[in-house]
């Protein structure tokens, strides 16, 4: 039987979309994501990894303590620092990271991260609730996002795992350039209530670029 | 769109700011309600380098501009931690409420 | 139609594509590569347009569009500039300002009239009596002939984006050219901007010397080496608009703006031609030199049969020369100066054997068939004399290199000082604003070797970051201007700005009517205002302004300039709009039940389930009392508090105690600001001594988190504060069986009344599921908040509706869930208080712990109810039959006082009676008392004041 969003307690923000647009979907831990369209993947695609764990801490201990379980904290603020399966630390401040795992990877080892958050001077950020996640993949990225968004992007200016918390399209987005492959990427995590419409602001910016959905087994 | 520099994110369109005001210590939690009455209403309105709240709104917070404002030049922008270094306790803390 | 000049001239027509397009209804032929205007041209039509208040014929002037004298209407769109406007094959265009045809304007009378249209004419004939425009105002449009609005355009997608770069070169003539060459060979991520679709400027048509080749050689090497640079990217056909705080650049490009953020910026806009002062100077087939160069190199348009070229300049004879070159008989360079000066294109001119006069004035032109048929011109010093004699010639062109203006719109944009010098005898940039550079004729009259030379250093100090230096003008060998190129007519209509038709004597008034700076002269004569905003008018404004006012014209300025620098759309300007929306995760489920949405913030919630709003609410109120309903609450906002100080902040930030707040139980919260009034309210709960979570009115919740993080960064205290808002959905379920459809889930959560009374708070799971549940009681009924990761309140939703379904659960709406609400006299902030409301006033003051020794807004608060009350709010009802019903914000009329206002008002489908709440003189609160309220168009509404809660005062139900 083929895997649909709504055989889980737990939902992609946009799922009603990504089903009109013909996704086919796959169990990824408690949820269904999107794998792949019935087209061929275009040059710039739009991957929803919303379904998929991450977590956040913050307080006075949150980036010692995270460090202390074997985790990369970067140096710097707005800094992302990638893990050894692919996953990222996200440094949004001094006492405050965001938590990815790779796009198809350590999905369980970010799960048992935000289990074991402590408290007292370590909180537990529900990230995976607040923030929809999208990763906007392709070379035409950049200019995609200058439609969108204000921060000069440009790989120069802002190298793999630069971070900017910014505005997109009007909405609050924490904007991290990818860390792995060859093709540039942003990730994007922006208020998971918004994340539909977001979703259509970004296609349709992506439009002059032949954008569209990709699933994450299109993710070479 | 102008620029600010952000102490946290750096130099970023003036639209993803919010004003908060002059910087002004308040009075004590005590002190006279005239006291507390000027803090609340009257503004110095100075021609001149002013000390200022603003907030980056996407990343959420805090920090102080030093602007000239008659040249409408952002001068220095810096953490609260620098004016606000000591926790602010109230002498009588009602420890039963 | 007239033959073309045949190749090399014409360079951007491709003459393999003819094409065919109407104006004013008469088929006109041409060439891609043409513009309206030059298509017109190269048929001999000049008549292009007609001044908007005397209706006089008008033809092009700078053949850039930088005078507005060829505006025209295309179907969907008025005030084009016909010489920006591409001929397309079919396209239809009409001219504009005229009454019946452009050939034939029935309202060219209205010059005739010119001496009662004395300037400043309508502010004085329409200032009394009042009310005296608004009856005249449509004649006087109709009879301006202004273009039209079609507002049935079908809406074009236009939109916005930022670019960034290095350094930005604007204009891409000699000088734009070799600075971005120079930037880009630094290293420099540089932009070139050239608002034509071919880059040079000047290089494709201007002759710099008597052979003509220097152009030429010069743009084929540079351009092609720009075009070619990894680190230059070309915007082409892309006007810059404005220049922004921190260099940010506005460009306009065929659907797009693009926000240019540039570290520095290189302005090569180089000069824009003026015209020479004299009567009829406006007349059709007088234009620019360069204009007319343009015409011919780049449209193949021979621009006439026998021209004659008023020069104050070499380039006046280069003009002469190309013309000569196209076959057009040159009758006569007339030359404003004494001596020519050494030129080489000077003396080709004369081996030609053109005449040359030169020490000459004009008198006045001569028209015939609303076209230039001649030039009277006679000895300067005479030619202001009345009645001067001299020596007409006739001409169907006349060619004008009197002087030239910079375009220094971006410079003055920026704050960069720009006036009148007499060494340059014209407008010039005197001091830079930080981070832009400036090379070539922008900066003042340059030789083409002086533009490259400047170009280049500019261009390495920008890419270098290096300092920003004006050129020398004494070193610079330019084209000069004419200090007076002006010759006054004792008939007049000697116009100085061709948009609003005005002549020297308009201006010499308006400085005899005591408005003595530009600023106020512009503002009265209207100088400069026209659609060309002053481009060919603001050079000869000042100095006859100068000269009126008796003063030297040295320092003069210019009426200050601001973007945009030519007309935007607001399509442009709007580009996408980017309104984001917030959904709850259950918008679906809403709309498949029939929801009717409504708007709140930026969320979309559901204001009743069904088409008809009456029935609606009452079945959904029904419901609730007598069974049990579900209402989607995600839109509260929550903040978490956690760490040791948890406590201490909220005792700071909320009016009641927390101290002794138990784990596991919840408590009203009510937030004032500095002043004492009402914020915000909500409800806490506690889950360990240093966790604190707490839920925020749906408008409120982002600027109560923004205060306490303000307030904190000040207090230094422990805690962590998090807007959590957006991570838990909310859902609340409310009435007798409540308990009975969620004890069908299954859960960890012991739900009877023993282990889960009324106030306490869990967490627990519901449908595996992890949830926090609050009983509280908004609605006054049994209830459960259910708050929820929002990623899995979908799926709650269903099992909810599911386990409910045999009782038959009814989702609720915003609208009924104010009329349970207000049934339990419950108040909303910000419609039952305003910004001034303090606790005491809202018979809130139960909420407020004064043992406390501060918390936010207390000073006040304690300074204030020293005070006597004003005003306080209390239930009324009103009798059942009342109709129509008072509204919000009716007034509470006692006598011929004001003493209070409605703040909410509905008809209760459980008492059946209306119900509501009101601010009443705090004297007269009593139960039982009357009072009188003004409703719509004026009736008195009689009232009684009761007490609240209106429906089971003792809270029994909610207790359950």
């Amino acid at each position: 039987m083929a895997v649909t969003p709504e055989h889980f307690n737990r939902r992609s923000f946009i799922y009603p979309r990504l089903i009109e647009a013909g996704a086919e979907f796959a169990e990824v831990i408690d949820a269904a994501v999107a794998t792949r369209y019935p087209h061929d993947a275009p040059a710039l695609g739009l991957v929803d990894l919303s379904p998929l764990p991450r977590t956040g801490i913050k307080g006075p201990r949150a980036l010692e303590w995270l460090a202390a379980q074997g985790w990369p904290v970067p140096e710097d603020n707005n800094q992302a620092a990638h893990t050894e399966s692919g996953g990222m630390v996200l440094r949004l401040g001094n006492r405050e990271a965001f938590v990815l795992p790779a796009p198809r990877g350590d999905g369980e080892t970010v799960h048992t991260l935000e289990q074991s958050i402590p408290g007292d001077g370590v909180w537990h950020m529900p990230r995976r609730d607040s923030h929809a996640w999208f990763l906007l993949r392709g070379e035409a990225g950049v200019d995609c996002m200058a439609k969108l968004c204000g921060v000069d992007l440009r790989e120069a200016q802002f190298p793999r795992g630069a971070i900017a918390q910014t505005s997109v399209a009007r909405l609050n987005t924490i904007v991290c350039r990818d860390m792995a492959g060859a093709t540039p990427g942003f990730h994007l995590l922006a208020d998971s209530a918004s994340a539909i419409w977001f979703w259509d602001a970004l296609l349709d910016a992506m439009q002059e670029f032949d954008g569209g959905p990709l699933g994450i087994h299109e993710i070479d | 769109m102008k620029l600010m520099h952000c102490p946290l994110n750096g130099w970023r369109n003036f639209g993803e700011f919010v004003y908060g005001g002059e910087v002004t210590l308040p009075p004590a939690h005590d002190a006279d309600p005239k006291e507390w009455a000027d803090w609340v209403f009257m503004e110095d309105n100075t021609a001149g380098v002013v000390r200022e709240w603003w907030f980056h709104s996407p990343s959420s917070y805090w920090f102080i501009a030093e602007r000239d404002n008659v040249r409408d030049v952002v001068l220095r922008t810096y953490p609260p931690e620098e004016i606000f270094q000591e926790r602010v306790d109230f002498s009588s803390e009602g420890a039963s409420q | 139609m007239n033959e073309r000049l045949p190749a090399p001239w014409g360079s951007l027509l491709d003459r393999e594509q003819p094409l065919t397009f109407t104006f004013e209804g008469e088929r006109v032929g041409g060439y891609v590569g043409d513009t309206v205007s030059s298509a017109l041209l190269g048929r001999g039509t000049w008549l292009q347009g007609r001044s908007f208040k005397y209706h006089r014929p008008r033809g092009p002037f700078t053949l850039v569009g930088d005078d507005a004298s060829c505006l025209v209407q295309l179907p969907e769109e008025p005030n084009c500039p016909a010489e920006h406007i591409a001929a397309e094959e079919g396209l239809t265009v009409k001219g504009q300002h005229y009454s019946g045809s452009l050939k034939r304007d029935r309202a060219r009378f209205m010059e005739k009239f010119s001496r009662f249209f004395f300037v400043g004419f309508y502010y004085r004939a329409f200032y009394r009596p009042r009310g005296i425009w608004d009856y005249w105002e449509k004649f006087i449009r109709r009879a301006a002939g202004l273009g039209s609005v079609n507002t049935n355009t079908a809406h074009r997608y236009r939109d916005k984006q930022y670019a960034f770069c290095d350094v930005a070169v604007v204009g891409s003539g000699a000088a734009g050219l070799s600075a971005a060459l120079a930037a880009a060979d630094s290293g420099a991520d540089t932009v070139l901007i050239e608002r034509e679709p071919v880059l040079g400027g000047g290089l494709n048509y201007h002759r710099f010397d008597a052979e003509g080749s220097s152009g030429p050689a010069l743009r084929a090497e540079m351009a092609e080496r720009a075009e070619r640079h990894e680190h230059i990217r070309v915007y082409r056909e892309t006007q810059c608009t404005g220049r922004f705080g921190e260099n940010l650049l506005a460009l306009v490009h065929g659907n797009r703006m693009t926000k240019l953020r540039a570290g520095r910026v290189v302005v090569a806009t180089g000069v824009i031609s003026q015209p020479a002062v004299f009567h009829y100077n406006d007349l059709p087939g007088i234009a620019a030199g360069s204009g007319v160069q343009r015409l011919m190199r780049q449209y193949g348009v021979k621009p006439g049969r026998r021209a004659v070229c008023v020069t104050a300049n070499g380039d006046g004879y280069g003009v002469a020369l190309d013309l000569a070159d196209a076959g057009v008989e040159v009758a006569a360079v007339v030359d404003l100066r004494e001596r020519s000066g050494s030129d080489a294109r000077a003396d080709a001119v004369r081996e030609r054997g053109i005449a040359v006069h030169p020490d000459s004035g004009i008198v006045h032109a001569i028209e015939r068939d609303q076209h230039v048929a001649g030039l009277r011109i006679t000895r300067r010093r005479q030619a202001e004399r009345s009645g001067a004699p001299g020596t007409d010639i006739e001409c169907d062109l006349v060619t004008v290199d009197v002087g030239a203006t910079p375009a220094i719109s971006l410079i003055a944009h920026a704050g960069g000082d720009v006036s009148y010098s007499n060494e340059t005898h014209g407008l010039t940039v005197r001091e830079l604003p930080p981070g832009m550079h400036v090379a070539g004729s922008v900066a003042g009259p340059c030789s083409l070797r002086a533009a490259q030379a400047e170009g280049e250093a500019a261009g390495r100090a920008a890419a270098a970051g290096g300092p920003a230096a004006l050129p020398v003008p004494a070193e610079r060998d330019g084209p000069c201007n004419d200090p007076w190129p002006i010759f006054a007519h004792p008939k007049g209509k000697e116009f100085i700005d061709f948009d609003e038709d005005l002549t020297i004597a308009d201006l010499r008034n308006a400085v005899r009517e005591g408005f003595d700076s530009i600023e106020l002269v512009k503002r009265f004569s209207t100088v400069g205002m026209g659609p060309s905003q002053g481009r060919t008018a603001a050079v000869n404004a000042v100095r006859i302004t100068a000269d009126q006012l008796g003063e030297t014209v040295e320092g003069a300025r210019a009426s200050t300039n601001r973007p945009p620098a030519i007309p935007e759309r607001f399509g442009h300007l709007a580009g996408r709009g980017f309104d984001p929306v917030r959904y709850t995760p259950m918008h679906q489920r809403h709309v498949e039940a029939g929801a009717t949405m409504m708007v709140a913030g930026a969320w979309m919630r559901p204001a009743y389930y069904g088409r008809d709003r009456g029935t609606a609410v009452r079945e959904e109120v029904r419901a609730v009392r007598e069974n049990v309903g579900l209402i989607d609450v995600t839109t509260l906002g929550g903040l978490e508090i956690r760490g040791s100080d948890a406590v201490e902040f909220m005792n700071r930030m909320y009016t009641f105690a927390y101290r002794k707040q138990p784990v596991n139980r919840s408590r009203y919260l009510l937030m004032t600001d500095d002043t004492g009034s009402i914020v915000d309210d909500g409800v806490s709960a506690r889950w360990a001594d240093d966790h604190f979570y707490v839920t925020a009115t749906t408008g409120g919740v982002d600027s109560v988190y923004r205060r306490m993080l303000w307030w904190n960064a000040q207090w230094r205290l422990d805690v962590d504060i998090a807007n959590v808002t957006g991570a838990w959905a909310g859902i609340n379920i409310a009435g007798p069986n409540a308990r009975a459809v969620i004890e069908k889930l299954d859960t960890d959560i012991d739900f009877s009344a023993e282990a889960f009374p009324y106030i306490e708070a869990r967490s627990g799971h519901l449908a595996d599921i992890p949830v926090r549940v609050l009983r509280v009681g908004f609605v006054g009924e049994l209830g459960y908040e259910i708050h929820c990761p929002i990623g899995c309140a979908e799926a709650l939703w269903d099992r909810l509706m599911e386990a409910g379904r045999e009782h038959g659960i009814q989702p609720f709406g915003v609208e009924a869930q104010r009329v349970l609400r207000l049934e339990k006299g419950h108040i909303i902030i910000g419609q039952d208080t305003d910004n001034l409301t303090h606790p005491e006033e809202a018979a809130m003051g139960w909420a407020v712990q004064r043992k406390k020794p501060f918390f936010v807004g207390f000073p006040a608060l304690k300074a204030r109810e020293s005070q006597p009350l004003t005003r306080r709010l209390v239930g009324f009802r009103l009798p059942a039959d009342t109709d129509p019903l008072p509204e919000e914000c009716h007034l509470v009329i006692d006598g011929d006082r004001i003493t209070g206002r409605v703040t909410s008002i509905e008809y209760s489908p459980t008492l059946n009676y209306p119900i509501g709440l009101a601010f009443v003189d705090p004297g007269h609160t009593e139960p039982g008392t009357p009072f009188s309220i003004k409703g719509s168009g004026g009736t008195m509404i009689e009232a009684e004041i009761c007490s609240a809660p209106f429906f089971d005062p003792d809270n029994e139900r909610q207790n359950l």
